[in-house]
């Protein structure tokens, strides 16, 4: 099972602060391309932080700074040369609580396009609409009513539409903050089923608070602890044969 | 006298109150039991009821007792006495309450003398049987609710229900007032326009209300004074859009540079600046207006070859939009920053500039918030009159020219009614006729406005 696989992301020695605070210690880790990688660990152990720093969301927080290289698809991030409005079309995200815009379902889809001026009429827009809902599994429920507020979706399809939002753009990358910590479990195994497929294509990391979510879906797992990569490697090897006593208590439920 | 019945009233719902909590305590421990309701409401049952109802009852005898007694002085006034008119027996009734209260001017005629003698008098009977009265009911009503006071006496839901009451008189206060307004304005115009027809009213262009006299009551006909009020209307038109003009664009950019852009520290300083052009009194930004920048409008006017009048609507306008400002960026501020950061987030994550963000995802969001505060401006601009008549002038001008002097349907109201005026003249009726109308456009303008914030909602939880 473990081929080596291309990496996309390759972040050296990252430490992040907030303030005076260390919220990231020192990480280093490469992150490989069309695969799934999870990043597990407790409450507040960084993992969402790092997370947010391969698509330099933390650029919104005033205090934060980031020190170290995180390179995607070859280019350092934090260069100051690098514009952050395609670096995030390359590097969509998905949040923790499904928050569509206030408009239409097609409207919710047709905004990046929009702004990234990918479609130059309304056919191609259609189209590339159309796709990313069929992408993100959506598109049976949400043809006939494609006027709709997005609001007006269950939590579920909510997320869904979130997803087709992100790939609409077509990013290399797609970041997962916890996408099914609010919805129910059968909506949380559709999701679980989207990314698979979305893999074939895309290079997802998904941060979960579920062991189980992390061992379902993820071809690799990290598993971060006050702010520290404490260990990296196959899924498999790590929920079977963790190398690190933290990660075996966590693992096996005695911290967390 | 009075003020001591207050206190005392007070004194005895303090006591009913501890007497309440103190019951229900003793028969707890007798019957060792639970109550139904914590102890403390055993006794706020008693204590209200035995404060609010007596002295809502004292307070409406001091407010109905005046009429009692004017109806008792005019049955002793001396038969020989000529009154012409109402008011002169006002007048007469003001003078002798006068006498009674200390006020006496010159050398009032003895019959006056005496009927003040006796007016201080039932004064102090009225007095007296009120407080006993009040005091009566205050015990009457307390110890009625103490004998309610048991094991399973659901003091709680008593006590809420009484609240409840009270907070439905409260609203009921306010919807009241609105309603007598209105029809006390309705039934003045209707006079009004018994005298003037209404469609003269409503679609004259010429406004000119002296001169009133013979002419119209006499013999019906046009005459001299005209009612025509659209050149008010007009005016009031104009001098908004210029306000409105000035105070949305600045207010809501100023709101967006608050909410988005301007740190904690300057967000510190600047917002309650703003807020303080919101409490400079009308009548400064109206000297203001008139002695700084109408010359000024005037000289650069002058300047570019432009006959700019020394009162004009510009000048108004402008300034009225200055005052509205602080209206507009401080509301619409908070419903900007009351969009949740999620989506800010979620639109900054697909790749949006800052301003794409703000513009096709904040704002669209926020937009119910800030057409309410636009609302809000629109209503303080029409309604705005102090500025109006120190900047803009008096003159009926029908002009939608901004360097004309014009006038607005505020303004005009206050000049009908200042200073002495007959009740009966179409002059002073008219100003009710144009309070009447300019309320219908304003409740017109809000349905509307209301009507496309409800289309254009966008929901976010």
């Amino acid at each position: 099972m473990t081929e080596t696989v291309e990496s996309i992301v390759n972040c050296k020695n990252v430490s992040v602060y907030y303030g005076q605070k260390k919220a990231i210690n020192n990480i280093s880790i490469d992150i490989g391309r069309r695969s799934i990688t999870a990043f597990i660990g407790p409450s507040g152990c960084g993992k969402s932080t790092f997370l947010r720093t391969i698509n330099r969301m933390n650029d919104t927080i005033d205090s934060c700074r980031i020190e170290g290289t995180v390179i995607v698809d070859g280019k350092d991030i934090y260069d100051p040369s690098i514009d952050v409005v395609p670096l995030r079309a390359k590097v969509g995200m998905v949040f923790q609580k499904p928050n569509p815009f206030p408009k239409s379902i097609y409207e919710n889809v047709a905004y990046g396009p929009r702004i990234h001026g990918l479609a130059s009429n309304k056919s191609e827009l259609d189209d590339i609409v159309e796709k990313a809902l069929k992408g993100a599994g959506l598109w049976n429920e949400a043809r006939d009513r494609l006027d709709e507020s997005g609001t007006s979706l269950s939590g579920g399809q909510q997320q869904r539409l979130c997803i087709a939002r992100t790939i609409a753009v077509e990013p290399q990358i797609i970041l997962m903050d916890e996408p099914c910590s609010a919805l129910d479990p059968i909506a949380t195994s559709n999701i679980e089923d989207l990314m698979s497929d979305l893999a074939k294509e895309y290079t997802i990391i998904i941060v979960t608070h579920s062991m189980q979510q992390a061992a379902r879906v993820s071809q690799k797992t990290a598993y971060f602890h006050l702010g520290n990569l404490i260990e990296y490697g196959d899924t498999k090897e790590i929920f079977v044969r963790p190398k690190d006593s933290q990660t075996e208590a966590y693992i096996s439920g005695k911290i967390g | 006298m009075i003020p001591a019945t207050y206190i005392v009233t007070t004194l005895i719902g303090i006591f009913l109150f501890f007497l309440g909590k103190n019951r229900i305590k003793n028969i707890c421990m007798n019957e060792n039991k639970k109550p139904h309701s914590l102890n403390i409401y055993h006794g706020l049952f008693p204590a209200i009821l035995s404060i609010v109802p007596p002295l809502i009852l004292l307070s409406l005898w001091i407010i109905c007792d005046d009429v009692i007694f004017d109806q008792m002085l005019k049955n002793r006034l001396p038969n020989n006495l000529i009154i012409e008119g109402k008011q002169t027996f006002l007048i007469l009734l003001a003078a002798i309450n006068n006498i009674a209260d200390g006020i006496i001017v010159g050398e009032p005629e003895r019959w006056m003398m005496d009927l003040a003698q006796k007016l201080i008098i039932w004064r102090g009977h009225s007095d007296s049987l009120i407080s006993i009265i009040t005091i009566i009911c205050s015990f009457a009503f307390g110890l009625y609710a103490l004998s309610f006071v048991k094991i399973d006496f659901r003091a709680r839901n008593a006590v809420e229900k009484l609240i409840m009451i009270g907070l439905i008189i409260c609203s009921l206060i306010a919807i009241i007032t609105t309603i007598g307004i209105i029809f006390s304005v309705i039934f003045e115009s209707i006079r009004f326009f018994k005298l003037v027809p209404i469609y003269e009213f409503l679609t004259g262009l010429t406004w000119n209300p002296e001169f009133e006299g013979a002419a119209r009551a006499g013999s019906g006909q046009a005459g001299l004074s005209t009612y025509g009020s659209i050149p008010l209307f007009v005016g009031t038109f104009l001098i908004s859009i210029i306000a409105l003009s000035v105070s949305v664009p600045v207010g809501l950019l100023s709101a967006v540079y608050l909410s988005e852009y301007a740190t904690k520290k300057i967000r510190g300083i600047f917002k309650p600046l703003l807020e303080i052009l919101a409490g400079v009194p009308t009548v400064v930004y109206g000297f203001f207006a008139a002695l700084t920048i109408a010359p000024f409008f005037r000289e650069t006017g002058g300047l570019i070859g432009l006959d700019v009048a020394s009162e004009s609507a510009l000048a108004a306008g402008f300034v009225m939009g200055i005052m509205i400002i602080p209206f507009v960026s401080s509301l619409s501020d908070d419903v900007i920053r009351a969009v949740p950061q999620s989506l800010r987030d979620a639109a900054l994550g697909l790749g949006s500039t800052k301003s794409e963000t703000i513009k096709k995802v904040v704002l669209p969001a926020a937009l119910p918030g800030i057409v309410a505060s636009i609302i809000l401006a629109v209503s303080r601009a029409v309604g705005e009159t102090m500025i109006v008549v120190m900047a803009a002038g008096l003159a009926a001008n029908l002009s939608l020219n901004p360097l004309d002097a014009v006038t607005t349907v505020t303004a005009q109201i206050v000049t009908i009614l200042v200073g002495d005026q007959e009740f009966e003249s179409a002059k002073t009726l008219s100003a009710f006729a144009l309070a009447l109308t300019l309320i219908i456009i304003t409740l017109i303008l809000n349905f509307f406005a209301l009507q496309i914030v409800k289309k254009y909602r966008e929901k976010y939880d």
